[in-house]
């Protein structure tokens, strides 16, 4: 269970915001009144926050590196002529 | 009757025959030629009911052969004879038919005109021809070689739009004009995905592919400029990675591929990423351990299939002192939520094991000690700050690599274990055995067995340890169930005594505890198979009580005769001469012996050799039965002897006897009294 995805709330979202959040998700319904209130609970208690937060996000940063490269020549598409050895006797 | 009259009535007559056999036909004619002659309702009727016959008959034979030509594919012919045959019955089934046909012909004609038009050279035609014969029949091939003519005729983006609505058949020729048109159109890529099915290796057409493939690197780092979906970048840079090794494309392969994961990670769509995950290195670095612990994780909510996965990285994870740490950012407990995680992880096995997975049911036992050996080691750590980072549980350690250097750890951290077993224990977990001793921890000594990889005798100490404690303890539970051990029992029983003296007491009180023949016996085997190796003081001792034990209940039971249990007493006295159970038994036996000797003498009338058996004897048994037998021979004396002189003679015999084996014994008192007596 993500109780983030459930109240629709970022990783950083503050008390007030949760609390909001419930509200509004009440109201949609797209979750059962249970789960929201245990959403709720669990984001509001520090420790079981920061368990849900390891477990629903994660930090790639230093994985993705973005590559620098010089463009090569595009090769030209004159050359690029369809081929008839394919073709078959129509 | 007239000539004339009766000809007719043959005619009729046959025509009568005929019409009730079903031939119609025959029997019209016949009733036609009657009718000349005749004039009559009747024949007239009959006429008319022939007529219609014939005519169902004709009709359903122009069927029948029309249906036949649309079989072998002739539209035109089957549309002539079911226009024939509605022209008979105006049958509106048959109308239907020749419309149907009649539409057909048409799409027949327009794709001959495309074929036509094609063949000239004129692709335009020959596409507004297809988009004709297309109107009234839905037929692929058709549609292919239109998508093929808009590829001749350059009209790439609507060949690509066409096939990308049908399902090209798999000619080489569609296979190309479909590449064709998506290279020319900038969709390198998608090109070169199609043209792998084609099985073609002609110069030109490999000059073509290795073109387009140009076309392919140079265009992708356009499209990471433009920000191209994640999703595209990683397919395109995993392909040009497979014809090319270039750094760059290696960059932009792991850029692409964690965009993407971020991508599908928000979508909660974790089996792709497990599809695109890359394959991890021995060095992992914290953030890639812990995203796919986390990764793991999420995926073992949903399934017990991945227990051994999660197993493998979550409690390592959770112990490396990086993600440790950015478990807060704020004064949360880092403890508390550690265990908190680590609790979660195992609760995830547990629900999964009671759900009937039974790989998560065995991660599940293994989970404590995984977490209890991983926080030993840390706790034995010196250098906590950089130890942090090599920390992790057996298998992780043995899976990346790890071993070695936590062996190094162990071995500079000897003064932290309270003795050496536990030492040589700890470091034998994190070798190929570890998955063996998880199993003598749960009490699975069959499977610890099943578990042990070859022997390696060129392993270190910690393997050799772990590969022989394995072998030592599956030794034990089999003795203690009566069972007998492998043949690597006594050295694995040798090696472990040395280094902790204490299993040599353990085993050796197990052994005498051993009732039933059942269990004594095998202990007895392992015994003499260790004593040959290792003929310790309490190893003797025990070895040396166990053959008393064994022999004890055969003799007693009658499988055994008293020869074979001498000699097996005076086997278990030559191993410990201080066994007071077998010095018991063997003066038990001696004493027995002697008496028997004793008796055999007195039995001889060889009263010296009688005498001498009891003075010599060193048990005070012996001399007691002698002089019982002496006491028993006095007093039949008067049986014996006729006379006082006989009397004399016998008494003073016996008395020479007793005196010879003991001179203080009473019964010499009473021999004297009575030869003064006499």
């Amino acid at each position: 269970m993500n109780p983030f995805k459930i109240l629709n709330v970022s990783i950083d979202a503050s008390q007030r915001e949760i609390i909001q959040a419930v509200t509004k998700a009440m109201r949609e319904r797209k979750h059962s009144s249970h789960d929201i209130a245990i959403a709720q609970k669990e984001l509001l208690s520090p420790i079981s926050r920061a368990v849900h937060q390891f477990v629903h996000f994660i930090t790639i940063d230093s994985l993705q590196k973005k590559p620098k490269r010089k463009f090569p020549e595009m090769p030209e598409t004159h050359t690029f002529k369809r081929l008839t050895i394919f073709d078959r006797s129509v | 009757m007239s000539k004339k009259e009766k000809k007719a009535q043959n005619i009729l007559k046959r025509a009568h025959t005929f019409f009730e056999k079903g031939n119609y036909l025959q029997a019209l004619v016949e009733f036609e030629k009657a009718s000349r002659f005749i004039s009559s309702k009747e024949i007239d009727k009959k006429i008319a009911i022939c007529q219609e016959k014939t005519i169902d008959d004709r009709e359903q034979d122009l069927v029948k052969r029309g249906k036949k030509y649309l079989r072998n594919d002739n539209v035109r012919m089957a549309l002539k004879c079911f226009e024939e045959a509605y022209a008979i019955s105006k049958n509106p089934s048959i109308q239907d038919q020749i419309n149907e046909l009649s539409v057909g012909l048409q799409s027949i004609d327009a794709s001959r005109n495309a074929e036509e038009a094609e063949k000239n050279g004129d692709y335009i035609k020959a596409i507004e021809y297809y988009d004709q014969a297309f109107q009234h029949a839905n037929n692929s091939t058709w549609l292919n070689r239109k998508a093929i003519c808009l590829v001749k005729a350059n009209c790439f983006e609507e060949a690509n739009a066409l096939f990308s609505q049908i399902e090209p058949d798999d000619t080489n020729e569609t296979l190309y004009n479909k590449g064709y048109a998506l290279a020319i159109t900038g969709h390198y890529y998608e090109c070169l995905k199609v043209w792998e099915d084609i099985s073609e290796t002609h110069e030109a057409f490999k000059e073509q592919i290795q073109t387009v493939q140009d076309c392919l690197k140079a265009n992708i780092f356009n499209k990471l400029r433009n920000n191209a979906p994640y999703q595209t970048l990683f397919q395109e840079s995993i392909y040009i990675q497979s014809i090319d090794t270039e750094p760059a494309i290696d960059q932009l392969v792991e850029y692409s591929r964690f965009g993407w994961i971020a991508e599908l990670w928000e979508k909660q769509d974790y089996e792709t990423i497990l599809s695109i995950l890359p394959p991890l290195p021995e060095k992992m670095q914290p953030e890639l351990l812990a995203f796919v612990s986390k990764l793991y994780y999420n995926l073992c909510e949903n399934s017990g299939d991945y227990s051994s996965d999660l197993a493998l990285y979550w409690l390592t994870s959770l112990h490396n002192r990086k993600i440790c740490n950015a478990l807060t950012t704020g004064n949360e407990d880092i403890d508390a939520i550690q265990n908190e995680l680590i609790r979660k992880g195992k609760a995830l096995l547990q629900k999964h094991a009671d759900a009937g997975n039974s790989q998560a049911a065995q991660e599940f036992k293994y989970w404590e000690s995984d977490k209890t050996i991983l926080q030993f080691l840390i706790g034995i750590m010196k250098n906590r700050k950089t130890m942090g980072e090599l920390a992790c549980t057996p298998r992780f350690a043995v899976q990346f690599g790890r071993a070695e250097r936590i062996h190094t750890v162990i071995k500079n951290n000897r003064k932290g274990f309270p003795s050496k077993e536990q030492f040589l224990k700890t470091g034998a977990y994190f070798t190929p055995v570890w998955k063996a001793l998880f199993h003598i921890e749960n009490n699975e000594f069959s499977d610890a067995l099943t578990n042990l990889p070859e022997y390696n005798p060129s392993g270190d100490d910690f393997y050799q340890f772990g590969w022989l404690y394995v072998h030592f303890m599956h030794g034990r539970y089999n003795l203690t169930k009566g069972k007998k051990t492998t043949n690597l029992f006594a050295k694995a029983c040798v090696e472990i005594f040395k280094l902790e003296p204490t299993y040599e007491k353990e085993l050796s009180d197990q052994a005498l505890d051993a009732i039933s023949i059942e269990t004594i016996g095998p202990y007895e085997d392992a015994f003499a198979e260790i004593y040959k190796l290792y003929s310790s003081d309490l190893v003797s001792i025990t070895y040396s009580i166990l053959i008393c034990h064994k022999a004890l209940f055969l003799y007693n039971h009658n499988k055994m005769n008293a020869k074979g249990f001498r000699a097996a007493i005076q086997k278990a006295l030559s191993i410990d001469p201080e066994n007071e159970l077998a010095v018991g038994f063997a003066k038990d036996i001696r004493v027995e012996q002697d008496i028997s000797e004793l008796h055999q003498a007195f039995e001889r009338m060889k009263l010296n050799k009688a005498a001498r058996i009891a003075a010599e004897s060193q048990y005070p048994e012996v001399q007691k039965e002698f002089f019982e037998v002496i006491d028993m021979q006095m007093r039949e004396v008067d049986i014996r002897a006729e006379d006082d002189n006989q009397r004399y003679v016998l008494f003073n015999e016996m008395l020479r006897l007793t005196l010879s084996v003991n001179p203080s014994h009473p019964i010499n008192i009473d021999l004297k009294n009575a030869l003064a007596q006499l």
